[in-house]
């Protein structure tokens, strides 16, 4: 760390601090630490100092030389950027939202690290539905996914119907050929009881759980799972208190996308939807390659608010893109070494009086284990703030959020119009997701578009939501921004 | 309280979009024509007032015409004249036929509109859209239509003329 403090600390101001807040903030500190006021040793190195920071912060081109200097020199390897939507918050007594980007990043003097190895279960699923070529992809994705391994990596496989087998239990090193043609070997036949092969594959984890490694478990299935239900959330739960996450990949249309994502955000993980088969192998590749990319894990956050202001909502923008349900202890996922940890937070501030500077929105901490140096869970603290006051001009919110938000907006749209089918009120959520189409057609995304629109007569005419197109258009809004889409087209 | 310009919801202030109908609520003010404002018909009296911001504008002064175009990406209500038939296309100079709506102030010519591209004709109460054989074609919810050949369309339909695109807005008539 810096001897000296930093300007922000030496004039006791946050780091998003506005013009007016550095001017006043440099003018009560003079008071005090003027030289003619103040004749003990050291009060004009103070005071120098202090105009120093003023001259510095108060210079828009200065700062922003400042800051990366600050945050090249920082030694933490964790940097969180926040960024607000705009650039105050309004005194009036009614309520208003602000919206809080951020941005949690790898120090670039250590992503060069060695990536931490691997402790994987593959949970397969192997019910009657999953007959021909179904079968056939998950076993040829999961071969390819084996021959990627490191030797170092623990690896376990488990199969599952109403029952659970373990094909292949953990251990490192194991022979390719042998875990290739356990795989080969699996039969489908019986029912879809989740529970089971989650609990087999979450005990073969277990065996070799470490915090200096990627603890993960990958399941895939195509069914619904009767009855079981609490009993894998608990499971979930338990997990999550090792720091086991479990990523669920639900092939087809029949498999219950709520379930599933209950099951995985609860460990800090999520679901996807696999359309085609043909899509298994890209989004195994994208998930496993993930796992490879891992700079932090366990990450989790705890938040309070002050009286009245509410965390509306919080979307993980990236890595794998979810809104992620609120709780006392928030599970995060991890911390990727290239693309970091990107959160999208929605405030909802009650009455701001006029005659407050700045107001406090939340405060808490980040905590997260560095497997490369994972004897003690760090903790970062966070405190999100905002000045009052009036913004001069409409002013756009910086890309990063407006980009995030866009996303959140229209994946909300597609919750609530699911929301209304269910509640039959047909006729709004046929328009909802008129509207939803609409906004889809603007941003180009015209495939998704038509899927909004078909659901759209379809619900007039059916008074339902085919199983399909609702999850093409869930996971379709919840990912359609994310950046690696970009780079596949 | 933000007021959206589409549905009238009344949002938080602070609002980026629209919380029911997921309109944007924010322009880019530095990416923003002038001459959006001019036709949008709400140019300022006062010549020196300040320009009036969209969002905060309900369409009120619209909402008689039963066809209007909500030209997307521009935030603008182009509220169609009641007549039987209506044609879209871009006024040029030297261009001896001219649209009666003329898109070019919306950047029609870099979004591939044609100078008279399609028809809208209202029959028997049902509004239907020709394309008049344009160089780029039109799309109904991203389907290509037939020239030539009229085609039903419903309140709420997404319409591409080239890459230009409009939601049709159709108000039914209280009976």
């Amino acid at each position: 760390m810096p001897v000296t403090p930093n300007y922000y600390d030496l004039l006791k101001i946050p780091k998003d601090a506005g013009a007016e807040e550095i001017r006043h903030a440099y003018h009560e500190l003079a008071r005090v630490l003027h030289p003619d006021k103040n004749p003990r040793a050291g009060a004009t190195d103070q005071f120098l100092n202090l105009q120093t920071a003023y001259e510095t912060l108060s210079d828009p081109v200065r700062r922003s030389a400042y800051d990366k200097k600050l945050r090249s020199e920082s030694d933490d390897p964790i940097l969180v950027d926040v960024s607000f939507s705009r650039g105050h918050l309004s005194a009036q007594p009614e309520n208003q939202l602000m919206y809080v980007l951020l941005e949690i990043s790898a120090a670039a003097k250590l992503v060069e690290r060695n990536s931490p190895h691997l402790n994987l279960c593959l949970v397969l699923d192997r019910s009657t539905s999953m007959h021909g070529a179904r079968m056939d992809t998950v076993k040829s994705a999961a071969i390819e996914l084996i021959r990627q391994t490191a030797p170092e990596d623990v690896i376990s496989i488990v199969s599952f119907s109403d029952r659970a087998e373990v094909l292949v239990k953990s251990g490192k090193g194991q022979e390719r050929h042998y875990m290739e043609t356990q795989i080969q070997m699996m039969r489908d036949g019986g029912g879809t009881e989740v529970f089971q092969g989650l609990e087999a594959g979450y005990q073969e984890v277990q065996r070799h759980l470490n915090r200096t490694m990627v603890n993960h478990i990958f399941m895939i299935t195509d069914g619904h799972t009767y009855g079981d239900e609490e009993s894998c959330l608990q499971l979930a739960d338990r997990a999550a208190l090792q720091g086991v996450r479990i990523t669920g990949l639900g092939i087809g249309t029949e498999w219950n996308d709520k379930f599933l994502d209950e099951l995985t955000s609860r460990t800090g993980g999520s679901s996807f939807f696999i359309a085609k088969n043909n899509d298994l192998h890209t989004f195994m590749q994208e998930k496993f390659d993930a796992l490879n990319q891992v700079f932090a894990e366990r990450v989790s956050m705890t938040l309070t608010t002050p009286p009245g202001v509410v965390l509306n909502a919080l979307f993980r923008v990236q890595p794998d893109s979810a809104i992620v349900p609120l709780s006392n202890n928030i599970r995060l996922g991890s911390i990727l070494k290239k693309s970091g940890l990107t959160l999208l937070m929605e405030f909802i501030i009650p009455s701001v009086p006029e005659d407050v500077f700045r107001f406090e929105l939340a405060s808490g901490e980040l905590n997260l284990v560095l497997p490369f140096d994972a004897a003690a869970t760090r903790k970062i603290p966070l405190t999100i703030s905002r000045q009052v006051g009036k913004d001069d001009e409409k002013e756009m919110p910086p890309h990063p959020l407006f980009q995030a938000l866009t996303q959140l907006t229209l994946y909300r749209m597609q919750e609530k119009a699911s929301q209304e089918v269910s509640e039959g009120k047909v006729q709004q959520a046929s328009v909802r997701l008129q509207h939803l189409a609409t906004q889809l057609f603007s941003l180009g995304e015209v495939e998704l578009a038509q899927t909004a629109l078909i659901e759209a007569d379809r619900i007039q005419q059916t008074h339902m939501l085919s199983a399909e197109g609702e999850k093409q258009i869930k996971y379709g809004t919840r990912s359609f921004l994310l950046p690696a889409r970009a780079r596949e087209v | 309280m933000v007021i959206c310009p589409n549905c009238l919801f009344r949002n938080m202030t602070g609002a980026l979009f629209c919380s029911e109908c997921g309109t944007q609520l924010i322009r880019d003010e530095s990416q923003k024509t002038g001459a959006v404002h001019v036709t949008n018909g709400f140019k300022s009296s006062a010549k020196t007032g300040p320009v009036p911001q969209p969002a905060s504008i309900p369409p009120a002064p619209f909402t008689d015409a039963p066809v209007s175009l909500n030209i997307l990406n521009s935030g603008v209500f182009l509220p169609l004249p009641d007549e039987e038939e209506v044609i879209l296309g871009r006024a040029s100079e030297g261009q001896s036929m001219v649209p009666d709506i003329n898109l070019e102030p919306y950047h029609a010519f870099e979004a591939g509109v044609s100078r008279i591209h399609a028809a809208i004709r209202m029959v028997n109460d049902q509004v239907m859209i020709t394309d008049l054989g344009s160089g780029n074609g039109t799309r109904i919810n991203g389907d290509k239509i037939e020239p030539h050949i009229p085609h039903p369309i419903k309140n709420g339909d997404l319409l591409n003329l080239g890459k230009f695109k409009i939601q049709i807005i159709i108000q039914t008539k209280a009976k």
